[in-house]
């Protein structure tokens, strides 16, 4: 059963493609730059199975992360730091001010 | 659009219990320091409440928190009372009242000294301004509400023009009398003109006079090796600016929420006072003088967009309609709105939406059907969490307004992938208690973040908002998150692929009075291979961004008048290669950028894709009105109607612009501005021009061509003296011209017309050094047309 995922891309995006792929095949593709009034550049909505893994990658710097989808916590926060990614799984959608 | 009603109702401040400033643990009194000088009556601040009473022999006054002896080290807990009362005998002491506040000293218009000379009568000289006439604002800050030990100066100059600021970090604090304060800082931030501000040392004096409490103050600038200069000046307010806060609700949104009860919610600061806090008091108590705008209501949702929900632009267009104060300069005011939720929906809470146009940060929302109203399971209160986080938030987005950044971003630069630099090195603060930071992401979450939470701003953050330069503070000033208008090109954030020009087609970059500016932008490929670009990037306006900045101040954004929409359409430019495109940038859809004398500097960008690419700074000169007739066409002349019909080449139908054209050439012929009106005027005669017209059912209908009206004045304007034709229109819109001009003559059989056109059109382009491409197309048209 598909599970509906958020993927919320946060800090440290200035303008780079990022690409999201799902089982090898391209699922999203953007161009993501950080609003700072929110601290967010990007929500990518999914729907995905339980376990499915996910890849994101931004071919400008070759960062990656990968993560598996669980649906105990289906949000994910996608933040640059110190040019990686920084992906964390969350149960609560996460608010913005 | 409907008007809002219940004007008067939001925002109101009644019915509060506020503790008085001088009985809150967070309030720093005057000083008392062990007496070395003389002493008398203690008398009021200038801006304080009524005399206290006197406070020898008795009764004391109660324990405050006044300051320990200067300088402290390390941070200072409070509430820390003074060690009062003493036991008999009395040490003296000198008791000075708080200094904080804001000061200012303006030169006076002088009589000119008698001058040698000539004994027959001359004229007795009345007042004139001193060439180097100065106006200083002093902001001293070592008292009241949360001190930052800070004194800064702003200083301008009128003739010649300049400007600066400094900041000086308070080394000395010393009461050395009945009401006699010095204050010494050192200067570590210049902004501006150094010379303006010599020294490196501030010496901030307040004294008594005749008149109870302080009655002179005084401001000393010294430093090795310059003279000492102190200047008088007036108190003016204990606050360090004045701002003015307008609060509007869309009618389905909840009541907004302007004020809070802070003893509602149990978790919270044990020593935090009971009383009412309100977006009045916060940012009073940050240093600003707080008024509510009468003018706050209820929006009718039916101007709320067909969907419910708000985007950022429709925001700003409410902004627009509906905020009394509404103006594109920058200004001491804000507009907050109370609207239910973003089109991003529940997760977002509120936003400082304004980073649209060329006035930033003048309108912040807070959205009462979002996350902010979804308290914590458990919670001990729950309608008080609510009204808490409400008006958390919404401080929190008006501190946005006043240019403050999220806690956690606070060393994010332009180097580091943000939009703006902090104004000075600046560290995260990750886990501070401010409005500034999420309640959330601390460690421990929102109920570690409120249980110690005095409702206040950090100290960078009292600092950037009290004592910064005032253009990265105020609102409409300073573009959100930049603290400067202009950016030199940073090579580290350009790929080498492309370099931007902005030039004008002339050798002097002097404009005349009411002469358009037009500038052309050329896009050459430096990458040494075959480049991708889409064919229009320098033509279409949609495609650039520019920047027009009067001496200096405050830039404002170019908009054109009509952009496209249409599919990319790419091309592959050469190595070597170049695209160009003109605009005319002296008026813009909210008005003129260029409409006054002096020193412009304009500076564009265009967006690559993969990386924004910036130009040069251009610096241009406008002469004064070379005569009365110039400046009483000025009124007339700078509106935007005039600006369209010089844009587009003419718009009869803007009948008062094309008759203020007109006037241009009867009564400025020599003036560069009546060639463009003559084109203006002239260009719409050259074919069978369709317009609307019949009010209700409206019908297109065609005026035949004039061509015999048309060809005498666009001869004079475009062929006669066509150098200075090319130099004020600019190359691509001059040779267009001739190219329409041409193109009509023939049409309407006037072969002989259309080739002496040709000819001059082709004679004008070697001359000024046109591209030999566009000179060949020009040349082919002769042979056809021959």
């Amino acid at each position: 059963m598909a599970e509906h995922i958020e993927l919320h891309f946060q800090e440290g995006f200035s303008g780079e493609a990022v690409e999201v792929r799902v089982a090898g095949k391209a699922a999203a593709h953007f161009v993501a730059r950080t609003r700072v009034q929110t601290g967010l550049a990007h929500i990518e909505k999914l729907e995905l199975a339980d376990g499915t893994t996910v890849r994101i990658t931004m071919p400008a710097t070759g960062a990656e992360a990968s993560f598996k989808v669980s649906k105990a916590s289906p949000h994910i926060a996608v933040n640059v730091v110190n040019q990686k990614l920084n992906v964390e799984a969350k149960k609560e959608s996460p608010g913005y001010l | 659009m409907p008007k809002k009603t219940g004007a008067g109702s939001m925002g109101s401040d009644e019915n509060m219990v506020v503790v008085p400033d001088t009985e809150h643990p967070d309030f720093v009194d005057g000083r008392i320091d062990a007496q070395g000088a003389g002493a008398g009556p203690m008398m009021p601040n200038p801006d304080g409440p009524d005399p206290r009473p006197f406070p020898f022999p008795n009764p004391l006054p109660p324990p405050r928190p006044f300051p320990l002896p200067f300088p402290e080290p390390g941070p200072r807990p409070f509430p820390q009372p003074f060690p009062f009362p003493q036991p008999f005998p009395w040490q003296p002491f000198n008791f000075c009242g708080p200094v904080s506040g804001r000061y200012r000293y303006y030169s006076r218009p002088t009589l000119a000294p008698p001058q040698p000379g000539p004994l027959f009568p001359v004229p007795i000289p009345g007042p004139i301004m001193p060439i180097n006439l100065i106006f200083i604002t002093v902001r001293v800050d070592v008292d009241r509400f949360f001190p930052q030990n800070r004194i800064s100066i702003e200083v301008n100059r009128r003739f010649p023009r300049s400007s600066a600021h400094v900041i000086a970090e308070v080394t000395s604090d010393t009461c050395l009398g009945l009401f006699h304060r010095r204050v010494q800082a050192t200067i570590s931030y210049r902004d501006g003109d150094a010379t303006l501000i010599p020294g490196d040392t501030v010496t901030f004096e307040a004294t008594r006079t005749t008149r109870r409490g302080y009655g002179a103050y005084t401001l000393t600038l010294s430093g090795p090796g310059i003279p000492s200069r102190t200047y008088a000046l007036s108190f003016e307010s204990q606050y360090f600016d004045a701002v003015e806060f307008e609060v509007d609700q869309v009618d389905n949104a909840d009541v907004p929420t302007t004020s809070m009860d802070s003893a509602a919610h149990p978790n919270r600061p044990a020593d935090l006072p009971a009383e009412t806090l309100s977006f009045t008091n916060v940012y009073q108590r940050a240093g600003f003088d707080v008024t509510t705008s009468h003018n706050g209501g209820v929006i009718p949702v039916a101007g709320a967009g067909a969907n419910g929900t708000w985007s950022d632009g429709e925001m700003h267009n409410a902004m627009i309609t509906h905020w009394s104060r509404f103006a594109n300069n920058p200004n001491w005011a804000l507009w907050v709105l109370f609207a239910r939720q973003h089109d991003q929906g529940r997760g977002l809470g509120g936003i400082m939406f304004d980073d649209i146009g060329p006035n930033h940060r003048q309108g912040t929302a807070i959205f009462t059907d979002s996350f902010i109203q979804d308290v914590p399971a458990g919670d001990a209160n729950p309608a008080a969490w609510r009204q808490r986080m409400v008006f958390w938030t919404a401080v929190h987005e008006m501190g946005h307004a006043f240019n403050l950044a999220h806690a956690w971003q606070k060393a994010l630069s332009i180097a580091t992938g943000g939009p703006g630099d902090p104004w000075i090195p600046l560290a995260n603060e990750p886990e501070s208690r401010s409005f500034m930071n999420y309640p959330f992401r601390v460690s421990g979450g929102q109920a570690a973040f409120f249980a110690d939470f005095r409702f206040r701003f950090t100290d960078t953050e009292l600092q950037f908002m009290r004592h910064a330069p005032r253009r990265f503070v105020q609102m409409g000033n300073s573009n959100w998150f930049a603290n400067h208008n202009f950016e030199e090109p940073k090579p580290s954030m350009q790929s080498g692929n492309w370099t931007l020009a902005i030039r004008p087609n002339r050798e002097v970059n002097q404009y005349a009075f009411l002469e358009p500016v037009k500038v052309e932008l050329k896009l050459t490929n430096t990458s040494g291979v075959l480049q991708p670009v889409e064919a229009d990037m320098l033509q279409d306006g949609r495609h650039i961004t520019l920047l027009v900045a009067r001496n200096e101040g405050p830039a404002r954004q170019w908009q054109p008048f009509v952009t496209q929409c249409h599919e990319n359409h790419w091309d592959g430019l050469a190595p070597g290669a170049s695209i160009y495109g003109q605009h005319m940038i002296s008026a813009t859809t909210s008005g003129w950028l260029i409409d006054e004398p002096g020193f412009y500097q304009i500076q564009a960008a265009i967006d690559m894709g993969n990386e924004i690419l910036v130009s040069n700074v251009l610096r241009i000169h406008v002469m004064p009105a070379a005569s009365v007739a110039e400046t009483k066409l000025a009124p007339d002349y700078f509106t935007e109607d005039v600006g369209r019909v010089l844009a587009f080449a003419g718009a009869p139908e803007l009948g008062k612009a094309t008759d203020t054209l007109r006037e241009v050439v009867a009564k400025a012929p020599a003036n560069p501005a009546a060639t463009h009106a003559e084109v203006a005027l002239t260009t719409p005669l050259l074919r069978d021009y369709k317009q609307l017209v019949g009010g209700d059912t409206p019908k297109v209908q065609a005026t035949k061509a004039k061509i015999d009206e048309a060809r005498p004045a666009q001869m004079a304007a475009l062929v006669d003296k066509p150098d200075a034709a090319a130099a004020t229109m600019g190359h691509i819109d001059y040779f267009d011209a001739l190219d329409t001009l041409a193109t009509a003559l023939s049409v309407a059989g006037d072969d002989k017309g259309a080739i002496k056109v040709l000819k001059s059109s082709i004679a004008t382009m070697k001359k000024r050094g046109v591209l030999p491409s566009v000179i060949a197309e020009t040349e082919g048209k002769l042979d056809k047309t021959g």
